[in-house]
């Protein structure tokens, strides 16, 4: 076998290419001689550059390294929403760190790297390009989550994230090897050529599919492969939770979204199956679990596993309308999970404990706006309109039941109904209770955070007045399919 | 003449990977489980030898064999758990593990025996033919997937990051 | 197939050796043995011991370096089978992955995780 030099096309990857150089420099920063300012800045401005580059190649279809890696519209979209959240938890980041009083690059160079897997995994066309992206991203949140080994709970909330990551990807790797044992290649377009010359094994490959979906189901966390999160959100530094809740799943529903895609014309009834089965357990058991939480953190974690099980949904009609409602669902996950949690970083300064729901009572009293953007966010969530999460419901509920899966959606349309009760319970106590005054003293400069809440509560209801125009993007980037 | 020398060979590993595999569970010792677990290894590298992947087989030794199994000896030694606490302490755990591992392999080997009886295998295997002397293997490794060779060094760094943040004492700890 | 089973049978001879050697020293040897001569040393530490003590953090970092470094060497074998097939293009593909783990040793020893004390 001679050597043929690969046709790299350096272009396809200059993104990451940054976010590694910056990451990189990061690491060496130390939090002495004023340099500790600039390390939020400097990863912002990576991923603000790096925003700013995917955009360009709109439309062009980049591919690199033989077509292991292929920036497409539909990976631009993801990639651009994957930078936007990992912006807001850098800020959040940022405001956390202050009030500890640290600030290390390392922590800021591991989020850098996250976002390189996350990207690798979003333009990945190769199974092993993805799970090396999903393996980049993993290592780096395992040590994002027992950052400051000084908190007991955030070692074990590492503890328990490693040991369920490590088996999901065990588990994901299982599943390519069923797919390489299915069609003799590990590339995900290859399933539509061995479709057309029925050169693949059905068995090996419906294998497949079921042992890749279990591996990505841990990643978004969905029931039954969601245990970890609550523990593991409540653990870790609310910053890291931010971006935890979000960040992943988005890449993991590309992949997901990616994989059901080409798999279902060959395995279509068990992949659909597979993902009700995951979608109905979510919504049911994410909410109802969510009634009974004490904790805010605990209850945002049940919240967004129930969330993750209306955005199962749209995969279950992936090449009609299904796949741009998630799109749709997903980035507006990002405005108002993102707020949600943004709030709870301001709220939960008081050192040394957790932050339960009846700890904000009476807060609007001192703190009226960031009650109003919680309150705005819990709306979305709980998806009332005018605000984003209603469309976002809405557009995946429309596409279920033009995909003929009524009964699908009259459980979701009941448990929205019941997650009524648990986000408004917050807002309840916010503006009914007796006021209390431990949260009072909300300390630090919130000036930066503020601005972006405001920014992420008025976008909530900007979207939910005029969801088109997303909409519209959104439909332009997924013609290709 | 060689179809019964690789049975022979075949048949040798498999005992020996078999209750050098029983070994490891057995064990009362956790240092005797961890040789065990070499023994399995090695065998199992045997294995990919008579299937004709020397790399596998030489990755398989090298870096389980050479590097992880050390890694379990020194988890051993740091944590010296006490022998006769660990075995078998929690019943019902151990039954629904046995439950859950005998069902899981069950499944797969249903699965392969369908797959292997089906006629489109061969249809499948057409595309799978290739020389795979380690030479092809490097070849192939540094032209068609030389993206998922670099995103390797990618994530031995993170990892090595990873390591030493949360092994090493922070610059707190030790002022 | 040849290698293969020429290598199983080196294996064999390796194994058989090992264990003539012990079986036949075994009865062989003179009776009755002395503490004296049950030790593997006849001079320095007794190095059998029963894991008593445990063992510190130090040893475990270097432990994880080495597994890190040694997947980096099964890499570069690979790479020097084929490499002079591969010419300039080759080398810039290893000084790119060496490059990239040349950051990590870096920040291994900026870390002190190369240092002993500490």
């Amino acid at each position: 076998m001679n050597f043929i030099a690969p046709n790299v096309n350096i272009i396809s990857v200059m993104p990451e290419i940054l976010l590694l150089l910056s990451g990189t420099a990061l690491l060496f920063f130390r939090n002495c001689a004023g340099q500790g300012k600039a390390i939020p800045g400097i990863a912002s401005a990576a991923i603000i550059l790096q925003g700013l580059m995917i955009p360009t190649l709109w439309g062009n279809n980049i591919a690199g390294f033989n077509s292991l890696i292929v920036r497409d519209n539909f990976s631009i979209l993801f990639q651009t929403m994957v930078g936007a959240t990992a912006l807001l938890a850098v800020a959040f980041s940022h405001y956390y760190l202050k009030q500890r009083k640290v600030s290390e690059g390392e922590y800021y160079a591991l989020i850098l790297y996250a976002v390189v897997g996350m990207n690798v995994m979003i333009a990945g066309r190769d199974l092993l390009v993805i799970f090396l992206g999903m393996e980049i991203l993993s290592l780096s949140l395992y040590v994002l989550v027992g950052f400051f080994r000084d908190i007991n709970e955030s070692m074990e909330a590492t503890v328990k994230y490693f040991l369920l990551g490590a088996f999901s990807s065990a588990l994901f790797l299982l599943g390519i090897a069923f797919f390489f044992g299915a069609l003799g290649a590990t590339g995900i377009d290859n399933v539509t050529t061995a479709i057309e010359q029925s050169g693949f094994n059905i068995m090996l490959l419906m294998m497949a599919a079921a042992l890749l979906c279990t591996g990505l189901g841990f990643k978004i966390a969905s029931v039954p492969f969601h245990m970890w999160a609550p523990d593991t959100y409540e653990g870790a530094p609310i910053s890291v939770a931010s971006l935890l809740s979000v960040a992943p799943k988005i890449a993991a529903f590309a992949v997901l979204l990616r994989i059901v895609l080409a798999v279902s014309p060959a395995t279509s009834q068990v992949t659909s199956y597979t993902i009700i089965a995951m979608a109905v357990a979510s919504m049911i058991i994410g909410n109802i679990t969510a009634l009974r939480q004490t904790g805010l953190i605990r209850m945002l974690a049940y919240s967004g596993i129930a969330q993750v099980g209306f955005m199962l949904i749209g995969l279950l009609s992936p090449e009609q309308e299904g796949g741009p409602a998630l799109m749709f669902y997903l980035s507006m996950y990002i405005l108002m999970n993102m707020g949600a949690f943004g709030v709870a970083i301001v709220f939960s300064m008081v050192e040394g404990k957790r932050l339960l729901i009846n700890d904000l009572s009476g807060i609007a009293a001192h703190r009226p706006f960031l009650s109003l953007a919680m309150s705005i966010f819990m709306i979305s969530l709980a998806g009332i309109p005018p605000t984003a999460g209603f469309f976002a419901k809405f557009y995946i509920f429309k596409t279920a039941i033009e995909a003929g899966y009524l009964w699908i959606v009259v459980v979701a349309v009941i448990m929205t109904v019941v997650s009524l009760y648990y986000y408004f319970r917050v807002i309840m106590v916010m503006y009914m209770s007796e006021a209390s005054d431990k949260l009072s003293t909300v300390s630090g400069d919130v000036t930066v955070i503020a601005v972006l809440l405001g920014v992420l509560a008025f976008a909530t209801i900007l979207f939910g007045i005029m969801p088109g125009s997303i909409i519209g993007i959104i439909s332009k980037a997924l013609a290709f399919m | 003449m060689e179809a019964i020398t690789q049975q022979i060979i075949f048949w040798i590993l498999g005992i020996t990977t078999i209750t050098a595999a029983i070994g490891v569970i057995a064990a009362s010792n956790t240092i005797n489980s961890v040789m065990s677990l070499l023994v399995v290894m090695l065998a199992a590298a045997g294995f990919y030898m008579l299937m004709g992947a020397p790399v596998v087989a030489l990755f398989q030794i090298i870096i389980y064999v050479g590097a992880v199994l050390v890694l379990f000896l020194f988890i051993i030694m740091l944590l010296n758990p006490d022998a006769t606490g660990l075995s078998m302490s929690r019943k019902l755990s151990v039954w629904m593990a046995g439950i859950v591992s005998v069902g899981m392999t069950v499944v797969i080997g249903w699965i392969f025996w369908q797959s292997a009886t089906q006629t489109n295998m061969q249809n499948v295997m057409k595309n799978h033919v290739c020389s795979c002397t380690i030479h092809d293997i490097s070849v192939v490794l540094f032209s068609r997937h030389l993206l998922i060779f670099e995103l390797t060094s990618l994530l031995l760094l993170v990892a090595a990051v990873g390591a030493l943040l949360m092994t090493k004492k922070t610059r707190e700890d030790r002022s | 197939m040849a290698p293969s089973l020429s290598l199983f049978v080196y294996t064999l001879l390796v194994v058989g050796t090992a264990v003539a050697i012990i079986l036949l020293s075994h009865f062989l040897g003179k009776r009755p043995l002395t503490d004296e001569k049950t030790i593997p040393y006849e001079c320095g530490m007794d190095p059998l011991d029963t894991r008593k003590h445990r063992f510190s953090i130090k040893y475990y970092i270097v432990a994880l370096l080495f597994v890190i470094f040694d997947v980096e060497i099964v890499f570069i074998y690979l790479w020097a089978i084929s490499v002079r097939d591969m010419g300039l293009f080759g080398l810039l593909e290893m000084f790119i992955f060496v490059g990239i783990l040349l950051v990590a040793f870096v920040y291994a020893w900026i870390k002190g995780g190369l240092t002993w004390e500490s």
